[in-house]
């Protein structure tokens, strides 16, 4: 028997347990006793005595038992019955005595009885609601504190099930809140149910069969031949009675059943449905609260194995430049995450749209891979529709498709096809982490790219760098060598291995520490060349040998401008510098050699000049002036050719001591304000400043910046010399003119030897191009620096600055006698 | 849970219409049969024949015919049902003839001729009918279990049928005391008496009685078409104490008539709720005999 619950019932609880079967007996026992002791009494004869009215009290006692367990309708039921006796012997005795005490008293405990069931049965229904109330409470809180997992709250209910309706079994046919099959779960097993067609008799299972019912209903006598089973001829007999009520979600929909089963023993009834309705109330919401936390669970961790599998991916990616290994990296991981069978990667563009096209031939609806085709073309990301295949299936059996394009800074680099055999096999989560790993891809392939450029671009440079004649050294900010070219190695002997990682110091001495065999601290010469004020240097060969060589050294510098490295370019001058030596000494072997004959030569002359002058013509006088003159300038020249020459020997001797500038200054411009009168020299005092510096020199320096400004002034003007100290403990003395000035490209090449200004008046105005090379030499050598500012037109302003003496040095020093400059 | 990977039949739609059906048909055979039992009864009251006669006929009209209709839906579908019937009607006839024989009221009968063999003979009701009716049950088990007849928790169904029973009839003699003198007709309480009333009872009364009326009827109007507790209460009750509304026009006291039909009534109401609780037909039968055995000792029915 099939037999659908009014819902309208479902809300009534009802429980019939053992205790109330106890209180039953034990309430009809007692109303039977009752009747007998009533009824022998009468009998008897014994109205009169004080019996009756024991046993009329007495029938309190099952009146309040049957309220309090079975409500008011029951109480005043047994009330009535009692008191059906009691109107009788009431009757009886009106009859026979008229009214009286008893009567009155018998009237009174009629009403006793229906008042005792009334109040009874109301303290017992507050009492039961309240106690179900918390039942249900507890119930429920049990329930939902076993929401996170479906297993606790299924076994939940089961044994809730399987206990409150003395069944033999119990189970939830419940849709797998993953995948949305149906699955029959009992206390110990859990399995998915065949879909209606799988059965080869075509017909349903009972389990399939309560699946498709929607509304409560229990099923008796199942074993009986007329049942809605078919018979098992020789096989397991089917079960006696059966219960079964749907799970609903809170939005109506189906969410399984509640299937109770009972092997033996009664059929169930509809008050059985009953029982079950709190339990099943709050046990649908558990179910369904629990099997949102599993798909929550399921989707997290899906999601977690996506992303760990696309970061492992992506790890392996970056470390790697070979496009072959990204490809076979990204097909693998592509097919993981989405847990297709097969996947393709299309790297070439014009492929990509050959197959949009030739698949464009095939379909009707050509809308999707039109899009897909713009989207492709224009650089944007196409709107991927689930159910097209965007193209021809790379594999048999496929039966739905996913792709998502590579795109790096809008342009599509290619795409990634994923199939499967199961239809609608990929969903949004799996496109999504498919297309989070094509935006890896996308950066794999072009750094793949970059890489492949940058190793093209290092070859090329390798052999320019290979190719240059002159030695090339790179190290690091601290001067350990980096790298080294062919011809590095070949001019130091070593190769580049050697050398990694060693100080530049092994390679390069300042030329100096030559000299002197004194070496320096390798401070010194990287700071010479990170300065970059070296521009020679001796290098060290590997057998003993050593080379003179021009260096020209650059830093390398990193993204933020901070210096990273040296880049050291040499090239071997030795022949060079030998031949200047050589020429050197030629030219001071001449100078030298010629200076003392012409001393007696200009000795003579003036001797002659002084002596015969009044014995010789005119035109002699004239010539031996001339010869004079003539000496005398040759011997200045001599003397700064010797004066060069000391100077780059570094024989020139030096005594660097603190000196009052001030009157030195004053005592050169005194000397040339009787040499050449029709200047104006004016001087601006700035008191007594003492500067270190050797005095010979000093002077040499300043006539050599008058002599200049005399040469190229137009007589009459004036000729300003200034000095002033600067915070930064220095002396700044300037000689300014108002010359024709110096053109702007000729100021940088001014203070090279032999270096004259092109000009009309370069020819007109004698000199060697040796004066301001002297100087800058001499002012370089006592730790100073000059420079030029000049305007053509203008006058020309010559600065050289010298290290003021400290206090303490010019304490210890007594200040100096002036002394003639000697030339 | 191998009971739910079994099989539906795929015609399990028409098999529920055809069971749906038949139980449609049956009800309405039992609604016949005691309407036309009753007539049949108050018609034989009208005829004033002998007593002995009157029994017999009534006896074998109702009880037989209701016992005989409620054992044929045990076995209705069984092969030989036709021969089964043929010999069943014979027996129960048979059974209710000697029931009306033996019956200590009537004058001239067993008990006044052989009252001590009255006794023996008298036993032979419930032996006879009920090695009847054990093979046939035995023999249809599921059928037997739909109107109640199973021995699960036998002991507690006998008890609580006893004491339903009891409570109710002595309850009725309680209020006995009070009635007219006249309305009461007791048996006396004598051996032969007691001994043909259970067995009356045990043998042919109370089977049949409980298993058209509750055992059948509750099992056909609320079990399977699905009619409410209440509904189907007053719709047994109502054709059961139609029956006794007959005895009580044949009882010589309007009062006993009353009497009769308010316990009658009351016992109805017991019965289907000690049915629809217990689930076995056992308390019921069992109440059934204890108060209709208490009440026949005061009336003549």
């Amino acid at each position: 028997m099939i037999r659908n619950v009014n819902p309208k019932l479902l809300r009534e609880p009802r429980h019939w347990g053992r205790r109330d079967r106890q209180v039953l007996a034990l309430t009809v026992l007692t109303i039977l006793l009752w009747m007998i002791i009533m009824y022998l009494a009468l009998l008897s004869g014994e109205q009169s005595i004080g019996l009756f009215p024991l046993l009329r009290y007495g029938a309190v006692i099952p009146v309040a038992v049957t309220a309090y367990y079975y409500g008011v309708g029951a109480g005043v039921t047994v009330a009535l019955f009692f008191n059906s006796a009691f109107w009788m012997e009431l009757y009886a005795l009106s009859l026979r005595s008229g009214l009286s005490l008893i009567t009155l008293e018998q009237v009174a405990i009629s009403l006793i009885l229906f008042v005792v069931a009334y109040v009874v049965a109301d303290l017992s229904s507050s009492v039961q609601s309240q106690t179900a109330l918390r039942l249900a409470v507890r119930d429920r809180e049990a329930l939902l504190s076993r929401t996170s997992n479906l297993n606790k709250v299924t076994g939940f209910i089961l044994r809730s099930a399987r206990q409150a309706l003395d069944a033999d079994e119990a189970a939830i046919i419940l849709s797998n809140p993953l995948n949305g099959q149906w699955e029959l779960i009992t206390s110990d097993t859990k399995h998915p149910l065949p879909e209606p067609g799988e059965q080869s008799s075509g017909s349903l299972t009972l389990a399939q069969w309560l699946v498709e019912r929607s509304s409560p209903m229990y099923l008796q006598d199942l074993d009986a031949p007329d049942s809605i089973l078919l018979p098992v001829p020789g096989g397991e007999r089917p079960p006696r009675s059966l219960l079964t009520r749907p799970l609903k979600h809170s939005n109506g929909s189906k969410l399984g059943c509640l299937v109770v089963i009972r092997e033996n023993g009664y059929n169930f009834a509809q008050s059985d449905m009953q029982v079950l309705d709190d339990l099943v109330l709050a046990g649908q919401k558990a179910l369904e609260q629990a099997g949102l936390y599993a798909r929550t669970d399921f989707a997290l961790e899906q999601r977690m194995t996506q992303l760990a599998a696309i970061q492992r991916t992506t790890r392996e990616l970056n470390s790697n430049f070979d496009m072959r290994n990204i490809i076979d990296l990204t097909l693998q991981c592509a097919i993981e995450i989405t847990g297709a069978e097969s996947g393709t990667i299309i790297l070439d563009v014009d492929d990509l749209i050959q197959l949009i096209h030739t698949r464009a031939m095939e379909v009707t609806n050509r809308q999707a891979l039109l899009n897909l085709e713009q989207a492709i073309l224009s650089g944007k990301t196409p709107v991927l529709l689930h159910d097209e295949m965007y193209l021809p299936p790379f594999f048999p059996r496929t039966q739905s498709q996913s792709l998502a394009l590579i795109q790096r800074r809008g342009q599509t680099l290619g795409a990634v096809v994923v199939e499967c055999p199961q239809p609608q096999a990929f969903d949004e989560t799996s496109d999504w982490a498919l297309s989070l790993l094509t935006d890896h891809v996308a950066i794999a392939l072009e750094n793949a790219r970059l890489f492949s450029e940058i190793q093209k671009e290092k070859q090329q440079i390798g052999l320019i760098i290979d190719s240059i004649a002159d030695g090339l050294i790179t190290s690091d900010w601290e001067g350990h060598i980096l790298t080294m070219n062919p011809a590095a190695e070949k001019l130091t002997g070593y190769t580049a291995g050697s050398l990694a990682g060693q100080h530049l110091n092994n390679i390069f001495r300042i030329s100096d520490e030559i000299k002197t065999s004194e070496l320096q601290p390798p401070e010194r010469l990287l700071n010479l060349l990170k300065s970059g004020t070296v521009d020679k240097l001796v290098v060290r060969q590997r057998l003993g040998s050593k080379l003179v060589a021009s260096v020209s050294v650059a830093p390398v510098v990193d993204e933020q401008e901070k210096p990273v490295g040296l880049v050291v370019l040499f090239r071997d001058i030795t022949r060079q510098e030998e031949l200047d030596r050589l020429q050197q000494e030629l030219i001071a072997a001449i100078s030298h050699e010629m200076r003392t004959p012409l001393t007696k030569i200009s000795s003579i002359a003036e001797t002659l000049q002084d002596q015969m002058a009044h014995q010789l013509t005119g035109r002699q006088a004239q010539h031996l002036e001339i010869m004079v003159a003539e000496t005398q300038r040759l011997a200045r020249f001599l003397d700064r050719m010797l004066n060069v020459h000391r100077l780059e020997s570094a024989n020139f001797d030096f005594q660097i001591r603190p000196i009052p500038i001030n009157f030195i200054i004053e005592e050169t411009i005194q000397h040339w304000r009787k040499t050449v009168p029709n200047f104006e020299f004016v001087l601006k005092e700035s008191g007594t400043l003492w500067v270190q510096a050797d005095e010979n020199s000093l002077f040499l320096v300043l006539n050599n910046l008058l002599d200049n400004a005399v040469k190229y002034s137009p007589g009459g003007t004036r000729i300003e010399v200034s000095m002033e100290a600067t915070p930064d403990e220095r002396v700044l003395v300037s000689v300014k003119d108002q010359g024709k000035g110096i053109p702007a490209e000729a100021q940088t090449r001014i203070f090279e030897r032999f270096y004259r200004v092109d000009g009309g008046d370069a020819q007109v105005v004698y000199g060697h191009g040796l004066g301001l090379y002297i100087t800058k030499i001499l002012v370089n050598a006592m730790e100073g620096d000059i420079w030029v500012e000049s305007e053509p037109g203008q006058g020309s302003q010559f600065t050289f600055n010298l290290p003021m003496a400290r206090t303490s040095a010019v304490l210890e020093e007594k200040p100096i006698e002036t002394q003639n400059p000697g030339h | 849970m191998s009971g739910l990977n079994l099989t539906v039949r795929r015609d399990w739609q028409e098999q529920l219409y055809r069971k749906m059906t038949e139980n449609t048909h049956l009800w309405r055979t039992g609604q016949v049969l005691i309407l036309l039992s009753a007539v049949l009864v108050f018609c034989i009251t009208l005829l004033n024949l002998p007593r002995l006669w009157v029994n017999v006929l009534r006896f074998s009209l109702s009880w037989s015919l209701f016992l005989g209709f409620a054992l044929w839906t045990l076995y209705r579908r069984s092969r030989g049902r036709v021969t089964l019937s043929l010999l069943l009607i014979p027996i129960l006839f048979a059974l209710a003839a000697s029931a009306a024989y033996l019956d200590p009221r009537v004058p001239q009968g067993v008990s006044d001729i052989l009252p001590y063999w009255a006794v023996v003979i008298s036993l032979i009701i419930p032996a006879v009918s009920w090695s009847i009716m054990l093979p046939i049950l035995s023999r249809h088990p599921v059928e037997a279990r739909r109107l109640g007849l199973h021995v699960n928790e036998w002991l507690p169904n006998v008890v609580i049928g006893a004491m339903s029973g009891g409570a109710l009839a002595v309850h009725l003699l309680f209020i006995t005391e009070f009635l007219p003198g006249d309305a009461v007709a007791r048996l006396g309480f004598s051996e032969s008496a007691l001994f043909w009333s259970f067995s009356l009872l045990a043998g042919l009364w109370v089977p049949a009685e409980e298993f058209l009326f509750r055992g059948l009827g509750f099992h056909l109007l609320f079990e399977e078409a699905g009619n409410s507790y209440w509904n189907t209460t007053l719709r047994i009750t109502v054709l059961n104490v139609l029956l006794y509304l007959v005895l009580a026009l044949y009882t010589p006291s309007i009062t006993l008539g009353l009497v009769v039909l308010v316990y009658r009534t009351g016992l109805s109401l017991i019965n289907v709720f000690l049915l629809y609780r217990r689930k076995s037909l056992l308390p019921c039968m069992v109440a059934n005999l204890v108060f209709t055995f208490v009440m026949m000792q005061l009336f003549p029915l």
